[in-house]
């Protein structure tokens, strides 16, 4: 099993590796000169040439630009994201203030899509074919087809503005919660809904199922013990997964809801050519996905004695 | 006295085919004490006897006759008094242990949940318990923690005597339980089934294609030939003078023998030959074979088989005319 997690662990830091690149190549892949939009925040209207090659070379930027890369990674791995170009604000604490939110929001809106979908999918499984499982299979198709902001704007439309019961946007208190990790959770448990139900359907077919019956186990042990726990494990990793891009911050509805998360920051970052921020956020929610991504690889392993008694262990 | 005895049974697979009769009027006994062994090609439909007995086929599955259990017809049971005879008065061993283990439990967890839910035992006692068992059929107990996927061949068919023998059932069905095993761990887990079945007195269904294990263990046979029994007899006759042509082909491709395999291909179960169903392939093929099908006639000593050639030489030596309908 240490084996399996070292693997994983390697495999991650190449992936990071790979994102310092991408990242860092943002500032040269966005259009525009980053002296310029530096010294335009700096000095504002009517630069001068001299204003921006001054601020070319206080920054570093005329040196070449693996050189620009060493020095910026050197930097981040000192937990050194910079200052923000147009704020001079401290990156990384920009981001950990935003941090809170979005992981709120993740959370509440995995929570809910799994307990609508876990239950949802099981019962349709074990009615294969019934009208509950086609109603199921109709609503998560229905769910799967909608878009997130067409359902987030239906949402403050019935609940925000016709019944006034929820307000439609901010931040700050569990009814401000409720709207957007609803449309988060239910688009998101519609996908899960058809993973839990086929991969339920699968583990049904299997041998071991009729190997349990034969030992006159009822009904109910042989779906929870032998079923179930075959049949949530790609669905675990998928939550994992979806965990993972959450926590990147969801970009539409978090600025549907005026929800102040990483999602938005980076949005507003790129708006405002805010390059050293977006390289932050960038990297940041890169290693936040990568991260939750290799703690669902741990727990798989925890609950999976296949990984976790590797031959080569 | 017959522990098992099943009559006329017919099994029926609904599929978009049509219908798949895998089974048709078998009749077969299982006496108390007894080894037979039930033997037959691939796709014969042995499997599917096996599963039957227990209830355990698919949804799509149409079972008609009788299969009697100390005097009471498993298909009249409800499906709770079904779930009682399962484990504790009839054991299985499913074909194919890799897949019939469920590979996130320990093996001593799936030999334990047994004692848990039949005898209500507590998690402790039924460990206890399940270690015992795997001491029996020769595993070290301190593996009772281990995953299948960690296990041998070999051991997972033993992990699968334990499972069937875990309640002491009356009747141990071992379906192929030597299939895929080398020569020599072949030999001991047959002689470990039959020496643990012989010791408590139990009787055995034995399916099985591999003769050699049949011949070594067996109290008596049963060749099954497209869903249906066609010769039965004490396991030293039919291996050394059988009977039905089949049966004789099916020996001749021991190695032992030969080793020829026999001829033609598998019948198939949606539309099978009309006749008698090995006509296709059958060496001693006489003009009538196709249009009329043979019952299973009862010989002397106990033996049935079921071919034209014998039921002519019946009639022949009781005096009666040739080229009479059977049915
Ligand atoms: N659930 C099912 N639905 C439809 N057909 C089935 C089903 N189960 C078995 N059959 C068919 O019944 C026939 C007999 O299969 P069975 O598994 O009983 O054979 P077998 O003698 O055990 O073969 P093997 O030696 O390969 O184990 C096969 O043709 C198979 O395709
Ligand atoms: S009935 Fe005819 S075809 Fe069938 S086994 Fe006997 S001789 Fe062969
Ligand atoms: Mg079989």
């Amino acid at each position: 099993m240490w084996n399996y997690i070292a693997k994983r662990l390697l495999l991650i830091l190449v992936v990071i590796f790979g994102v310092t690149l991408v990242s860092f190549s943002a500032m040269y892949l966005a259009p525009g000169d980053p002296a310029e939009v530096i010294a335009f925040a700096r000095y504002g209207q009517d630069l001068s040439a001299e204003q921006i090659e001054a601020v070319r070379e206080a920054e570093g930027l005329d040196a070449p630009v693996y050189i620009q890369y060493l020095n910026w990674l050197e930097h981040v791995l000192h937990l050194d994201f910079g200052k923000s170009v147009i704020s001079s604000d401290d990156i990384l604490e920009e981001i950990l203030l935003r941090l809170p939110a979005t992981a709120e929001l993740a959370l509440a809106s995995l929570f809910l899509s799994l307990i609508i979908a876990i239950p949802a999918g099981v019962l349709s499984s074990l009615k294969q074919n019934s009208l509950l499982d086609n109603a199921c299979v109709f609503t998560s198709l229905l769910g799967v087809s909608i878009p997130n902001f067409w359902l987030g704007l239906l949402l403050i439309w019935f609940f925000a503005l016709t019944l006034r019961m929820l307000p439609s946007f901010g931040y700050g208190s569990l009814e401000n919660l409720v709207l957007p990790a609803l449309t988060l959770g239910t688009s998101m448990a519609a996908v899960t809904t058809r993973l839990t139900r086929s991969s339920m359907l699968e583990v049904l077919k299997q041998e071991y199922i009729v190997a349990a019956r034969a030992k006159g186990l009822d009904e109910r042990t042989i779906l929870i013990r032998h079923a179930l726990k075959n049949a949530l494990l790609p669905v675990l990793t998928f939550a994992g997964m979806q965990l993972g891009y959450l926590l990147g911050g969801t970009v539409i509805v978090e600025t549907i809801f005026a929800w102040p998360g990483l999602g938005k920051l980076l949005v507003d970052s790129i708006f405002a050519r805010d390059f050293a921020l977006v390289q932050g956020c960038v990297l940041f929610i890169a290693i936040l996905f990568s991260l939750s991504n290799l703690a669902v690889d741990i727990l798989y392993a925890v609950l999976d004695p296949r990984i976790r008694y590797d031959k080569h262990d | 006295m017959s522990l098992l005895s099943v009559e006329d049974l017919d099994v029926s697979f609904r599929t978009s085919r049509g219908p798949v009769k895998a089974n048709e009027g078998i009749s077969l006994e299982v006496k108390e004490g007894e080894i037979l062994a039930l033997i037959g090609e691939t796709g014969c439909g042995k499997t599917t006897f096996g599963k039957a007995i227990l209830r355990l086929l698919s949804r799509n599955v149409k079972l008609e006759g009788k299969i009697l259990f100390k005097g009471r017809d498993l298909l009249t049971l409800s499906e709770k008094e079904m779930r009682r005879m399962r484990g504790k008065e009839i054991g299985i061993m499913l074909q194919n242990p890799s897949l019939s283990l469920n590979p996130v439990l320990s093996v001593g967890d799936q030999i334990a949940e047994i004692y848990r839910c039949h005898e209500n035992c507590g998690k402790k006692e039924a460990g206890k318990k399940a270690g015992e068992m795997l001491e029996l059929v020769g595993i070290d107990p301190s593996k009772k923690s281990e995953y299948p996927h960690q296990f041998s061949g070999g051991m997972l068919q033993r992990v699968m005597v334990a499972m069937g023998l875990a309640l002491h059932p009356g009747l141990l069905i071992a379906d192929e339980p030597t299939k895929g095993l080398d020569p020599q761990t072949k030999q001991q887990i047959a002689d470990l089934i039959s020496g643990l079945v012989r010791r408590e007195g139990s009787s055995l269904l034995l399916i099985t294609h591999d003769l050699e294990v049949a011949e070594r263990v067996a109290d008596r046979a049963a060749v099954m030939y497209a869903g249906e029994i066609v010769e039965t007899g004490s396991a030293g006759e039919i291996f050394s003078s059988p009977k039905h042509p089949y049966t004789r082909a099916l020996l001749e491709s021991l190695p032992g023998k030969g080793l020829r395999a026999v001829p033609g291909q598998s019948p198939s179960f949606v539309s099978p030959p009309s006749g008698c169903r090995y006509h296709p392939r059958c060496e001693f093929r006489m003009e009538s074979c196709p249009e009329i099908r043979p019952g299973l006639l009862e010989l002397e000593g106990g033996r049935q088989v079921r071919c034209l050639l014998y039921e002519k030489k019946a009639r022949q030596d009781t005096g009666q005319e040739t080229g009479g309908k059977t049915q």
